[in-house]
């Protein structure tokens, strides 16, 4: 009669066996990617080169940048796992500095030229490169060229336009990173910095952002990268600033280049600025394979694999579309915007520096405080003082004062 | 019951007590601690909670709008069931579409209702063809979103509500209402000292089940007008812990919601136990 239970503790008992053993074999290359499962059918496919040349097998493992992230920090703490390569977003790099292996040995001086030297910046802390580009990426102006012949080519114009056509322009005011990557141009782009908020630069942006606030279309406040582009393929939007992906979304829906374009994003007083977004790779401290990771990272930063990892996957990345195609029609405003790329600091403190810079962003855009009195508050609470200069980057940023 | 039996009893209930605590206590506890947690024991993060506009919206939020919901599917569930379980019942359509919404998946029926509710929906566009102006149905923080919200979330959830009723009104013994009839008692009258006392117990189990259900709201108010839009206490904990990457603060808030889920419940269980003893009409069926 207790047979069957029995039978199922010692079915429990195998099963949790088996989950205690990790397999991993000298021929195979494990990597975290973000990537959708389609993508990663993709990836397999245009990794198969580097399976052929190495006489290995890559492993794709398709997951959130969260949760890569957190298998990351698991993986450094117990000092073994099986992730090989990890891909993370940008924003995330500042805290993953020490779980991941340096690489300034495995990348080559020409590999430096295939991105701009913000995008190496990013992925380095104290002297040393710690994350290589993965996909690159940056926003432009996404316009309605029916509705707006002329998109917006500086501040005053956008103004101009946000006036005469209300609800019609948007920037993503959700909490999150997004909106930090649709203020930050302004900032940037008046002189001021993530890390300088009562800076006069930021408190310039600002104030001009808070002039726009009422004439910004209402959904702003929750809008993100894709219900905003849902609004502009509907047309209830005709300004907003996207990713490349964006282009790549209205063309499927035969919308670009007929309806929607890219253009650059507007000049402000200190000229343009764009943000860099995308993934990184690293290597774990703790990777079972290093050699093959590295390996896998050379095989990458080369201008032939780089041009097939945009063409194969997609990607609007290091390569830029051939002068004359119908991408570089379409893709004008991200080339435009190359030489204008902008990276977030690498701190160590940075997902606080940027939740306090989002609070600060609904303060003026949505519940339409001063700007000066909020930028004023977020530098107290940062403990940064505009007259300070520092060498080291996270006390510029203020990250005694926010610990991670 | 024979020695045999006796350990097979205990084992059973070891295996479920051991899944239990593993699969609820543990992380129920886990999280507890982590609410308590910033570099050390603190209040640290219910303190940042308190500071935070949007938390106190979400708060409000969590309140209005499972009582609006909840009055709206108590409602509109009992005239459904009493239509459907009436003598002379509609037709099968009546009853596909009364079921219809709880029988779709949440996600489509909430993307198809946002399909109709945003800017150039379905619903503005009606309005456009009837010379009306379009309305903001989910304009962020407007009243008028709330009340989509709370009419979207009692559409797709009343029919839980008539399920329970009609249960509860086919336990009525038919004699009473044949007894009602030959007092000469009307319809209202019917309802009211007949129908209602002996349904009572089961509104008051569709009250706290639903009403428990409603305060865990979160699919309706994310789809339709995002974490911002109409925050509520399980949208704010998903959005510090997904976008802001405050694992902590988000325990915190879901410990709030832990709270006022298990007070109110346990509150509207105890209401409701008082009112089915004392409903209208029962001296007079006594």
């Amino acid at each position: 009669m207790i047979a069957w239970p029995l039978a199922m503790l010692l079915a429990l008992a195998a099963m949790l066996a088996g989950c205690n053993r990790t397999s991993s074999s000298n021929d195979e290359l494990t990597i975290a990617l973000a990537i959708y499962p389609s993508e990663a059918e993709r990836y397999r496919s245009f990794a198969s080169d580097f399976e052929a040349r190495e006489h290995v097998q890559v492993r794709i493992i398709a997951q959130t940048y969260n949760d890569i992230l957190q298998v990351l920090k698991v993986q450094a703490r117990a000092r073994g796992g099986g992730l090989d390569l990890v891909e993370l977003d940008l924003a995330m790099l500042g805290v993953s500095m020490g779980d991941v292996a340096p690489l300034d040995a495995i990348v080559p001086p020409q590999a430096r030229r295939l991105f701009p030297a913000a995008a190496w910046q990013a992925g380095s802390a104290g002297g040393k490169l710690r994350f290589v580009p993965h996909r690159l990426m940056w926003q432009a102006m996404i316009y309605n060229r029916i509705e707006v012949p002329h998109p917006p080519a500086t501040w005053n114009e956008l103004a101009l336009f946000a006036r005469a056509h209300p609800g019609k322009f948007v920037l993503k005011a959700a909490r999150y990173e997004g909106a930090i990557c649709d203020v930050m141009p302004f900032v940037w782009s008046a002189g001021g910095g993530l890390c300088s908020p009562d800076d006069a630069g930021s408190v310039r942006a600002m104030d001009f952002l808070g002039g726009l606030a009422p004439f910004l279309n209402p959904e702003s406040a929750v809008f993100r990268e894709a219900s905003v582009l849902e609004a502009q393929a509907r047309g209830s939007v005709w300004i907003h600033f996207n990713w490349p992906f964006a282009i790549g979304y209205l063309q499927s829906k035969g919308l670009a280049p007929s309806v929607d374009m890219s253009a650059p994003l507007p000049a402000g007083p200190d000229g343009m600025a764009t943000p860099l977004g995308g993934g990184y790779l690293g290597i774990p401290i703790s990777a079972p394979h290093p050699a093959l990771a590295a390996k896998f990272i050379k095989y990458l930063l080369n201008p032939e694999t780089q041009r097939r990892l945009s063409h194969d996957l997609g990607w609007y990345g290091s390569v830029a579309p051939e002068p004359g195609s119908e991408e570089a029609q379409l893709y004008a405003g991200y080339t435009a915007m190359r030489p204008y790329v902008r990276a977030r600091p690498a701190v160590d403190c940075y997902t606080q520096l940027s939740n306090r810079w989002q609070s600060t962003i609904r303060a003026v855009m949505i519940d339409h405080q001063p700007a000066a009195a909020a930028l004023a508050g977020l530098a107290a609470q940062l403990e940064v003082k505009s007259d300070a200069r520092s060498d080291n980057l996270n006390e510029r940023c203020g990250c005694a004062s926010v610990p991670p | 019951m024979n020695r045999a039996a006796h350990r097979l009893r205990a084992l059973f209930v070891i295996l479920s007590t051991a899944f239990m605590a593993a699969a609820l206590v543990l992380p129920a506890l886990g999280g507890l601690v982590l609410s308590f947690d910033s570099h050390g024991p603190s209040l640290h993060n219910y303190r940042a909670l308190a500071a935070d506009r949007m938390f106190w919206r979400a708060l409000i939020n969590n309140l209005i709008v499972p009582l609006g919901s909840l009055a709206i599917e108590l409602v509109s569930g009992l005239a459904l069931a009493l239509t459907l379980s009436a003598r002379r019942r509609p037709g099968a359509a009546v009853q596909v579409a009364a079921i219809l919404p709880f029988a779709i998946p949440e996600i489509v029926i909430l993307t198809l209702a946002r399909y109709v509710f945003m800017p150039r929906g379905y619903m503005n566009a009606a309005l456009g063809l009837a010379g009306i102006h379009a309305l903001g149905w989910l304009t962020p923080g407007s009243l008028l979103s709330l009340l989509t919200v709370i009419v979207v979330d009692a559409w797709h959830v009343t029919p839980v509500v008539m399920l329970i009723l009609i249960a509860g009104l086919q336990t009525i013994p038919e004699e009473l209402y044949e007894a009602a009839q030959l007092d000469g008692a009307g319809t209202i009258a019917t309802f009211w000292y007949v129908t209602l006392p002996m349904l009572a117990p089961a509104m008051v189990g569709a009250v706290v089940l639903r009403g428990v259900d409603a305060l865990r709201i979160f699919s309706t108010t994310l789809v339709l007008t995002g974490a911002e839009g109409v925050p509520v206490l399980s949208t704010y904990a998903y959005q510090l812990w997904s976008d802001a990457r405050e694992p902590r603060e988000a325990m915190a808030a879901a410990m709030v919601l832990a709270i006022l889920v298990t007070v109110l419940g346990l509150a509207g269980l105890a209401l409701g136990r008082r009112w089915s003893a004392e409903a209208p009409g029962k001296e007079a069926i006594a």
